[in-house]
Formats: structure tokens, sequence, C-alpha cells
């Protein structure tokens, strides 16, 4: 949805354009479908066992979508977060760089660990 | 209320890292596993996680709040502050409800 001339200018304030916007909302939305998954998980991970829960093909699949939207979503948020706060230029690309290594690399940690716990 | 939207999504941000650190220590077994599975059932830590899912059900409310907003509805002055009390109070009482099932 960039424009020639957008994508000339860099996209806006935010160098983001609406790519940011439809993300943001598209998982949220999904979320509207899994947080009752990812409670039903809490749920069953404090009262039980963390292995019996995700030997379960279908809990390991709906924990991995669960993982990369929340990731997406928890990325670009505290990005709007850091962004209205952190004017220093310097210490913004630290911490935007950072926001991302942190949320992915939760994400990457968490699939991989329910993975080996569902083997 | 948008700056409570705002709390809880960095809340839950660092919830969530927690989350994926927790199951780290599951996966890794032995003492990090059996540290992880007392701090999430100790009386500190079930406090925490009452608080995150609070923040879960107000996040998640909230933010549907923004997405009927993205639609051009709800922004008569009664309907916001409507709301507004309707996050607030349905984020509490969700999470009351939850724990309750439990």
């Amino acid at each position: 949805m960039a424009t020639p001339l957008a994508r000339a200018r860099g996209l806006g304030a935010g160098h983001g354009g609406t790519g940011h916007f439809i993300k943001q909302r598209a998982t949220a939305i999904a979320h509207l479908a899994l947080v009752p998954f990812v409670l039903y998980a809490g749920a069953a991970l404090a009262t039980g066992e963390a292995r019996t829960f995700f030997a379960s093909p279908v809990h390991q699949a709906l924990s991995v979508l669960a993982a990369i939207s929340i990731a997406t979503h928890m990325r670009i948020g505290m990005q709007v977060i850091i962004e209205d706060y952190i004017h220093h230029e310097t210490r913004r690309w630290a911490l935007l760089a950072l926001n991302a290594f942190a949320a992915y690399g939760a994400a990457v940690v968490a699939i991989v660990s329910l993975l080996a716990l569902g083997r | 209320m948008s700056i409570a939207h705002r709390i809880t999504g960095a809340a839950l941000y660092f919830g969530a890292l927690a989350a994926a650190a927790w199951l780290a220590a599951m996966a890794s077994g032995g003492d990090a596993a059996a540290l992880a599975r007392d701090a999430a059932r100790s009386l500190p830590g079930q406090a925490v996680l009452f608080l995150a899912t609070w923040a879960l059900f107000h996040h998640m409310l909230g933010g549907m709040r923004h997405l009927l907003w993205d639609t051009g509805r709800g922004y008569s002055l009664p309907a916001i502050e409507w709301l507004a009390r309707g996050t607030l109070a349905g984020g509490l009482l969700l999470n009351l409800l939850f724990w309750a099932a439990l």
C-alpha cells in the first residue's frame, strides 16, 4: 500500500507506513481467537504436566501460532512506546533493536521449548 | 484508559518474556524445571499470575474498543464513557470469573 512517493519519502513519521497498523489489527483479531486457547493452556499447565499438554500436536500447533502472533503484536506495540518516549536517536535505535531481538528471541525460545516438551 | 491500554500492554510484554523463560526452564528439566514449577505455585507467583491475567483481560477488552473505533463507531461522548467503564469492569469481572473457574 505504499505509493512510489511514500516510498521515496520514507513512509511517514514512523518509517513504516500502513504495514504496522494492519499487522497490529490482524494479530489483535487473531488473538481474540487465540487468547481463550492461551488461557486454557495456562490453566492446564498450572494444574497438570507440561509434557502431557504439549504431547498433542494440536496444542503444539496452536501454541506456535500464538507465539508468532504474540511476538509480532508485542514487538509493534513496544516499538510505538519506544518511538513515543525516546527521542535521543542512538538510544532509540538501540532500544528498537533490543525490542526486536527480545520479542522474536522469546518466541523462538518458547517454540523450541514447547516442541521439546511435546517430544 | 488509553494509558491503561499501554501500561497493560507493556506489562504483558514482560509477562510474555517471563512465560518464554518459564517454558525454557520446564523443557530443561531438573533443577530449573523444579524452580519454575515452585515459583509459579508460590503465593507471590500466584499473585503475579492473577495480575497478569487481569492485565490480559483488560488489554483485550481495550483492544476490542480500539477495533470498534477503527470502524468509525463509538465516538459519541456517552459511548466513550460506557466503553471505558465496560473495559474496566469487564476486565476485573472476567479475571475473577477465570480464577474462580480454575
